[in-house]
């Protein structure tokens, strides 16, 4: 038998409502007694894989798997996992001491084994009285609150809810805790004590916590594991550190934690063309001339003296407010505003010239290079993607010729007026990248365009898509 | 600018129940007496009083057997996308009783079906299940989804979920119903007149005093005091019962 088992296997998991795909496709194995946080913003389906794992949704395909066994179709009152649910959830017709009781006085235990024809079966019985008083105040005292037994839960505060809610699903003694953003409704302060509390019983108790949150600071603070997610798809899997340090791509390094992210060329191994300097790294095997996404930490980047011979790119401290333990300042360069933290303060105005090491500097394969459709000629000199018609120069195709149409990220454009536009969408993502922004806008046919301006769009505005007829460019699909 | 609304609350109530008042301590020739009541309190009109308790309560309790599993099936917005099937339900309260209580009873003699006490307790039943079924749906509808989804979480199947989760938290929308029942079903007096034959309930007997053969406003006033105590009392009880339930729901659901 393995050492570290595996306790949670997710294998190609599919969720949609109403065609909707809200999880789409994931893979995910978690280890015994590992504290697994799903990491996202609203709506990329991490409550909704937790909600599959708990029993609440049937996954559309793919099968999950909890100690080895399949529980895909097992209904949740038969799973071994207990949730903590966002709102508490707890019963308002019962006390205390009666919410945590609930499951105890449900679950049957084994008690022993009968002889009866040969046969050996299983004899199961429930709690006794005692059993249940001994286990519920055992819980109790474990969250800190010994005496509210008798106490009604619509009188108790949040954080004291809470720990109810975390008593009456942990003295089932689950394989699994299912946690859903159990702390949302909670001030910071109340946060950060439950946090350590939770970290501290997950040690202890040795259950397997799986944690719903939208909170990164959060998700690095608890957790062994950081699964980041994002439009139902899992970005990266790791260690918080290493999701940390080595961010698998723009996305996730701009989720977690501060980041300079900026579009920069690989010129050959270990070197790097950054807003036109050549600077030195230790990533190796892109392709030569190759576009990528750069990711430095606010942190690995030192602030120099102007005339430092080490200086790589100059610059001029824009606002630099002292955060305690080091200054923050922001640094304009020719092409890029830096976030820098450095405990060598320099005053606003000041000329300088920032270095930084060659492994602080993270390069990333950018996932899309290039808006890709597949499109239909529907007349000449008219094509046909995402249900809506687009002037474009046909010439070569005939009519009903299925093509994939593509168009670089800088030729689409923008309207503030959606009537301005071929089509309509809406503002999904923007990424400052240093020259411009990567805007993602989402259109009601569950494809979204890659957009690069100049221009800042504020997330979630409506905004017309227009592209010039030449800027499509087309081809026959079967070449490929 | 309250003072249209005190106008009209002095004209159409105070002033009326101050006449049922006077009437009721009066004796025919004006005088003060209590005569009113010591008709009331006799062996015969409170056996009929007992009558009518007994057939408000079978009313209830009809309505509640046949109300609770309509609501609940309702309340699942699968069954109940739009909320149209429930509206259905509903429709009926907006024709007038009258209409609905004789269209009750072409029905029973298009069966055959003899008039008496089961018809009209039938009749009284079928005029009042909207007002069970509504409150009963309100607060079903509003019972927090994630706590049924607690229990199947904690090891309940959907029976031992109902048992302790949803019917307990749905208290206070049957207690509503019930009395929205209860109450108006005690004083009714069409229904049995329609449909009940020789059926003699208390309502329609404070109806014979008015305009009935009868004829005694005193006696008739006096009656229809107790009868208002007993309203004032059912509703005080129920009032008394849900706050012991301790604001579960915040008292939603309720149609007050």
């Amino acid at each position: 038998m393995e050492k570290i088992e595996k306790i949670i296997e997710i294998k190609n998991v599919s969720k949609q409502y109403d065609g909707i795909t809200v999880v789409d496709d994931i893979n995910l194995s978690i280890k015994k007694e590992e504290f697994v946080t799903l990491l996202g913003p609203s709506g990329c389906g991490k409550t909704t894989t937790l909600r599959m794992i708990a029993g609440f949704e049937t996954p559309t395909s793919g099968r999950i798997f909890l100690n080895g066994r399949d529980v895909t179709d097992t209904p949740p009152h038969l799973r071994e996992v207990n949730t903590v649910f966002q709102r508490y959830a707890l019963f308002p017709h019962l006390n205390v001491y009666n919410n945590i009781a609930f499951g105890l006085k449900l679950k049957k235990i084994p008690d022993g084994f009968s002889e009866k024809k040969g046969k050996t079966i299983p004899l199961f019985r429930k709690f006794t009285k005692s059993e249940i008083d001994e286990k519920v105040n055992k819980a109790l005292k474990m969250v800190g609150l010994d005496a509210y037994g008798r106490r009604d839960v619509n009188s108790l505060s949040g954080g004291q809810m809470q720990r109810v809610a975390i008593a009456r699903a942990l003295v089932n003694e689950p394989v699994v805790l299912l946690l859903d953003e159990p702390l949302g409704a909670l001030d910071l302060k109340m946060r950060k004590e439950m946090q350590l509390e939770l970290k501290s019983m997950h040690k202890n108790l040795g259950i397997t916590f799986i944690y719903v949150t939208h909170d990164q600071e959060e998700a690095l603070t608890l957790s062994d594991t950081v699964v980041v997610m994002r439009d139902g798809a899992i970005q990266q899997a790791g260690t918080p550190k290493k999701i940390y340090d080595e961010p698998a791509n723009a996305y996730v390094a701009d989720f977690i934690g501060q980041s300079n992210i900026l579009s920069g060329v690989f010129i050959e191994d270990f070197k790097v063309d950054l807003l036109g300097h050549v600077i030195p790294c230790v990533d190796k095997g892109f392709a030569k001339g190759a576009k990528v996404d750069i990711v430095i930490r606010p942190e690995d980047i030192y602030v120099l003296e102007k005339h430092n011979p080490k200086g790589m790119i100059p610059g001029r401290v824009l606002t630099s407010i002292f955060k305690g333990a080091q200054y923050e300042m922001t640094v304009e360069t020719a092409g890029y505003e830096f976030l820098v933290q450095d405990v060598n303060a320099f005053e606003a105005g000041a000329e300088v010239a920032l270095f930084m090491a060659p492994d602080a500097i993270h390069i990333m394969k950018k996932p899309r290079t290039v808006n890709e459709f597949e499109a239909v000629v529907t007349a000449e000199g008219e094509v046909t993607f995402l249900e809506t018609a687009f002037p474009c120069n046909t010439e070569g195709f005939e009519a009903g010729d299925e093509v994939l149409a593509r168009i670089a990220f800088d030729k689409v454009k923008l309207t503030d007026d959606e009537s301005d536009g071929i089509m309509g969408g809406n503002i999904a993502d923007a990424l400052y990248k240093g020259t411009y922004y990567a805007v993602q806008v989402s259109t009601e046919y569950d494809e979204d365009f890659f957009v690069d301006t100049p221009e800042e769009w504020d997330l979630n505005d409506r905004v017309g898509i227009r592209v010039e007829p030449e800027d499509i460019s087309l081809e026959i699909k079967d070449k490929r | 600018m309250a003072l249209p609304y005190a106008v009209l609350l002095v004209v159409f109530v105070v002033v009326p129940l101050f006449i049922v008042l006077c009437y009721a301590f009066t004796a025919s020739d004006g005088g003060f007496s209590f005569d009113g009541f010591t008709s009331v309190f006799t062996r015969n009109r409170m056996a009929i009083l007992w009558e009518s308790l007994k057939f408000s309560f079978f009313t209830t309790v009809i309505c509640f057997a046949v109300a609770y599993p309509i609501a609940f099936i309702l309340s699942n917005k699968k069954f109940n996308r739009s909320g149209v099937l429930i509206l259905l339900f509903v429709l009926p309260m907006w024709i007038n009783f009258l209409l609905r209580m004789l269209a009750v009873k072409t029905v029973f003699d298009f069966f055959g079906v003899g008039l008496g006490y089961i018809p009209a307790l039938v009749g009284s039943a079928y005029d009042f299940l909207p007002f069970m079924i509504l409150p009963i749906y309100t607060t079903l509808c509003n019972i927090d989804k994630s706590l049924t989804e607690a229990s199947a979480d904690l090891g309940a199947g959907s029976v031992r979920t109902f048992f302790r989760v949803t019917l307990p938290l749905s208290v206070p929308g049957v207690l509503s119903g019930s009395i929205m029942v209860f109450m108006p079903s005690l004083s009714s007096f069409a229904v049995p007149q329609l449909l009940g034959l020789n059926l003699r309930l208390f309502g329609e007997m404070i109806d014979n005093q008015f305009i009935g053969s009868a004829q005694n406003y005193n006696i008739g006033s006096a009656m229809s005091f107790v009868m208002l105590a007993l309203v004032g009392l059912s509703m005080f009880i129920a009032n008394r019962v849900s706050k012991k339930q301790g604001g579960i729901a915040e008292a939603k659901g309720g149609l007050w």
